[in-house]
């Protein structure tokens, strides 16, 4: 939008009734001399854009609410924002790229009001400020100005339209007595759109994509984070403003488009990013789910990671982003965006990418460290990878004392022998000790409990075995033979096998009780291999068990056939 | 806007006649009513009525060109203002174009058809609409331009509606120039009627004249009986209150409102309410917002029954 301030305002013609048409005037140097060549090429609009073009408007003049009613062959575009006294609804017909607009202007052709130039007959605006009593209308003949501008063309002679004419004549303003009192809104009609335009206008759900990519809307008023974001967003992006957009088309409810409210998420990481120089090139919000499932299998696969954002239009998409991630399983455990704060980044028309500038390459290298910089102890990934496994060293953790109470009650049945059950309380110990330090506070408290627990425990099995209870006395308990009696500190093995009813939780830990023994470089590779199945199986699932089970399968039968 | 006194009355009708007629049917038939019908850029209708009605088509003249046409264009821009603003539109739509035509062709200017008209994939399209407001400004027709598009319109609608139950409202402006066609066609049902009485009521109505500022009695008698008539070809019972007469802005109204309800027969059907009843039946006015039955009204007029349906509604009458 052109810079209002600059233009000189006009008189308001003292002498209108209501209801009487005036078509005001204004100067060719009111008119950026581009707006001639938008108009005259008879560019192919894409309706949504226009549209998108007014909402934006709406929420620039702080509209909280914007609706847009789609019937018959007119759509209407109403919010509650400021509204328009005369001189600013005049102002709304001049138009100006300056460079300074650049940025707001490539791209999103921007051309304010003309935006459904080639869309429609004739455009309306009705706009009323909550301090007067009267509404004021503008309506543009956009089909008769086409058709001047067309019949120019056409003649071989061709002749100059003065712009500032062609607008002087075909914009008329009249204004009407209101009935809503204190109320300030804007509403503008656009008349008679094709058919075609009209039937993918009324597509509510291509609607409802297209206005979360590429208009601010505000997140629902239930996702407990939206409020702190939002404020963090109006604090620290310039110019940032957000609504809730309504869609109502006929014969259909209406729906609301809002960002969703996505529960069980932490807390949002919010801040700048930096350029190598400390210059704010970005500024980011970003929650990790609190599940060990990312938010696309969470049932929330468009808001799957993260996304580039310039006043409310994505760029590219959330695929984009995901490049940066080194362990990309991860990233989908993400939801958030990145809005681009440095005004030499521009984006490309097609809104998929920036154009190639050094700007661009410092705000990736900048995004890149915050998401995923191998230097950075805080990057998103790293913050990921180590909340995935301390849910990891949680659920380890947690199912412990489960595994210590069947040792006992195996003991007591007689089903294990002593040295049975210290080498099983021996792989619980193993678990508790490397996950402890993973793990969050509490489960941490709890780790150290049970490894007293299970010491203690294995302590007293092992002062029975030390004991030499004869055989016969264990006999009549019950327990079978032990094979490897006299080893002070036994080795599972394939014979003496892991009990099967063990909760198995990953590759390495199946391979530690199948008796295979490993060296350390192997230990690394299966480690990898453990976690990539874990990363992207889930350990909560059925096929990661039947996995793991059918794993430690074969590996028993290899032991036995050797 | 119009003045003070003439919206008066038009808003005594909508708020005391009709709506009490309106929140009845709606009870029985158990929903709230999709409106087909004339908002006016005031869109009175949805607010006095708003909570008894369901879908709305609301029509508005637009003609495809003509210096009237930024008048008509003003209008819709202002209607739809106000049927967003006010919160009136999530079950709205807007035609455009003459309500006659709409009827007749099925779609209006834009080649839109109503919502509640069934026209795909069948030869015989019907219209479901519950409430039908025909508020017209005009009258009934004018005789030079062949079959008057508002009476073809009328009889199409019965026909489109045919097995669905509705109310419907029929206002118009006692100026038209059918005025011996009238007079013909009472005479007409006063030959099919045996009785005596009757000829002699529908022969003094058809004998009223504009030179005696009594014509709009003729219309009074004949719109009740041709609507039942055409009712009855297509299955319905018909109820007909009272007509309603009041001065309008520049112009006197006759207000007009028709209970249908289907009967699933294959001959024409036949309304509980007898062919006397509505020939002798009494003429309301309102003045200043107060209902009244006319001081001057056929010879032998059943004023009870006037008075009965005036109690019905809950007006007292004076
Ligand atoms: C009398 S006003 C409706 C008033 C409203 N029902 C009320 O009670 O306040 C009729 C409106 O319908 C429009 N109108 C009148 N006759 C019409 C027709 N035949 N077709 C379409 N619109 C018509 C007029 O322009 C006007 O806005």
């Amino acid at each position: 939008m052109p810079k209002l301030d600059t233009i000189p305002t006009s008189q308001f013609p003292k002498d209108l009734r209501e209801g009487q048409s005036f078509n005001p005037p204004l100067a060719e140097s009111q008119i950026g001399g581009e707006l001639l060549n938008i108009l005259s090429k008879g560019l192919y609009t894409d309706p949504l854009d226009a549209i998108r073009e007014y909402a934006q408007n709406s929420i620039d003049a702080n509209a909280e609410t914007v609706e847009i009613q789609v019937t018959g062959n007119s759509v209407f575009i109403l919010d509650y924002g400021d509204g328009m006294d005369y001189n600013k609804l005049l102002q709304a017909r001049e138009f100006a790229i300056s460079q300074k607009d650049i940025m707001s202007n490539v791209g999103f052709r921007g051309i304010g009001i003309y935006s459904g130039f080639d869309l429609c007959n004739r455009l309306v605006i009705r706009t009323k400020t909550a301090g007067e009593e009267m509404e004021h209308i503008l309506e543009f003949e956009f089909g008769e100005m086409r058709h001047k501008l067309d019949a120019a063309r056409q003649d071989p002679n061709r002749p100059v339209i003065p712009l500032a004419t062609l607008l002087h004549r075909h914009i008329a303003y009249h204004f009407a007595k209101s009935t809503r009192k204190g109320m300030a809104f804007t509403m503008i009609q656009l008349e008679n759109l094709s058919d075609t335009h009209i039937a993918r206008l009324s597509n509510l759900d291509e609607m409802r994509g297209y206005i979360l990519r590429n208009l601010p809307v505000r997140f629902s008023s239930e996702f407990q984070y939206g409020k702190e974001i939002e404020k963090a967003l109006q604090k620290n992006v310039e110019g940032y403003k957000s609504a809730k957009i309504i869609l109502k088309i006929e014969r259909s409810k209406s729906v609301t488009v809002e960002k969703p409210n996505i529960p069980d998420l932490e807390s949002p990481r919010i801040g700048f990013v930096y350029d190598s120089n400390g210059k704010p090139m970005a500024y980011y919000w970003a929650c990790l789910t609190s599940k060990s499932e990312s938010l696309s299998s969470r049932g929330f696969p468009e808001f799957a990671g993260l996304v580039y954002k310039i006043k409310g239009f994505t760029i590219g998409d959330r695929n984009y982003l995901s490049s940066y991630f080194t362990r990309k399983q991860i990233y989908p455990w993400w939801t958030g965006e990145v809005y681009v704060i440095s005004t030499e980044v521009i984006p490309t028309s097609a809104r998929d990418d920036f154009e190639a500038s050094p700007a661009k390459d410092a705000l990736e290298a900048a995004v890149k460290y915050t998401l995923s910089g191998a230097q950075n102890k805080e990057s998103l990934q790293k913050i990921a990878l180590e909340a995935q496994a301390s849910r990891r060293a949680d659920q380890i953790i947690q199912n412990a004392p489960d595994r210590i109470k069947e040792v006992k009650e195996k003991v007591t049945e007689g089903s294990y022998d002593e040295f049975q059950a210290y080498s099983a309380l021996d792989d619980i110990l193993s678990d508790l000790q490397s996950q402890k330090g993973k793990a969050s506070g509490d489960k941490r408290t709890l780790a150290t409990r049970l490894i007293t627990t299970a010491k203690n425990l294995q302590k007293q099995v092992k002062k029975e075995i030390d004991d030499q209870t004869p055989v016969s006395v264990r006999k009549r308990k019950g327990a079978k033979a032990a094979t490897d009696v006299g080893l002070p500190i036994p080795i599972p093995s394939a014979e003496s096998g892991a009990p099967k009813q063990l909760p198995i939780l990953n590759l390495l830990q199946v391979i530690t009780h199948s008796g295979w023994r490993m060296r350390e470089e192997d230990v690394q590779i299966i480690s990898a291999i453990s976690d990539a199945l874990a990363d992207n199986i889930g350990i909560n699932t059925d096929l990661y068990e039947r996995l793991l089970e059918d794993i430690a399968a074969r590996l028993g039968d290899l032991g036995e056939a050797k | 806007m119009l003045p003070l006194a003439s919206t008066q009355n038009k808003e005594a009708i909508r708020r005391r006649w009709d709506k009490p007629i309106i929140a009845k049917f709606s009870r029985s038939i158990k929903k709230p009513l999709d409106y087909f019908g004339l908002p006016g850029p005031d869109i009175r209708d949805f607010h006095d009525w708003g909570k008894y009605l369901g879908f709305k088509t609301g029509i508005e003249v637009v003609t495809k060109r003509g210096k009237v046409v930024e008048e008509q264009l003003r209008k819709v821009n202002a209607l739809e203002t106000n049927v967003i603003l006010d919160g009136f539109s999530e079950n709205w739509q807007l035609r455009r174009g003459f309500l006659e035509n709409i009827i007749l062709d099925g779609v209006d200017i834009d080649g839109n058809a109503p919502a509640l008209l069934a026209t795909e994939g069948t030869k015989n399209p019907r219209m479901t609409y519950d409430l039908h407001n025909w508020d017209f400004q005009g009258g009934l027709g004018y005789k030079s331009k062949g079959e008057a598009k508002r009476i073809q319109a009328l009889k199409r609608l019965i026909e489109l509606q045919r097995a669905h139950p509705f109310l419907l409202l029929l206002t118009l402006n006692v100026r038209h120039t059918l005025g011996t066609e009238l007079s013909r066609y009472l005479t007409g049902i006063g030959n099919e009627t045996y009785s005596r009485k009757h000829q002699r009521i529908l022969k003094w109505y058809s004998e009223r004249k504009a030179i005696d500022s009594t014509e709009h009695y003729r219309t009074k008698a004949t719109v009740p009986l041709f609507i039942r008539q055409i009712a009855h070809i297509n299955s319905f019972d018909c109820y007909c209150y009272p007509p309603v007469y009041y001065e309008g802005w520049k112009e006197h109204l006759l207000h007009f409102v028709f209970t249908l309800t289907p009967q699933g027969t294959t001959l024409p059907a036949f309304s509980k309410q007898q062919l006397g009843q509505v020939v002798e039946m009494p003429l309301v006015e309102v003045h200043s917002g107060k209902f009244v039955l006319a001081s001057f009204q056929h010879p032998g007029c059943r004023k009870q029954d006037g008075l009965d349906v005036l109690r019905q509604l809950g007006i007292q009458s004076k």
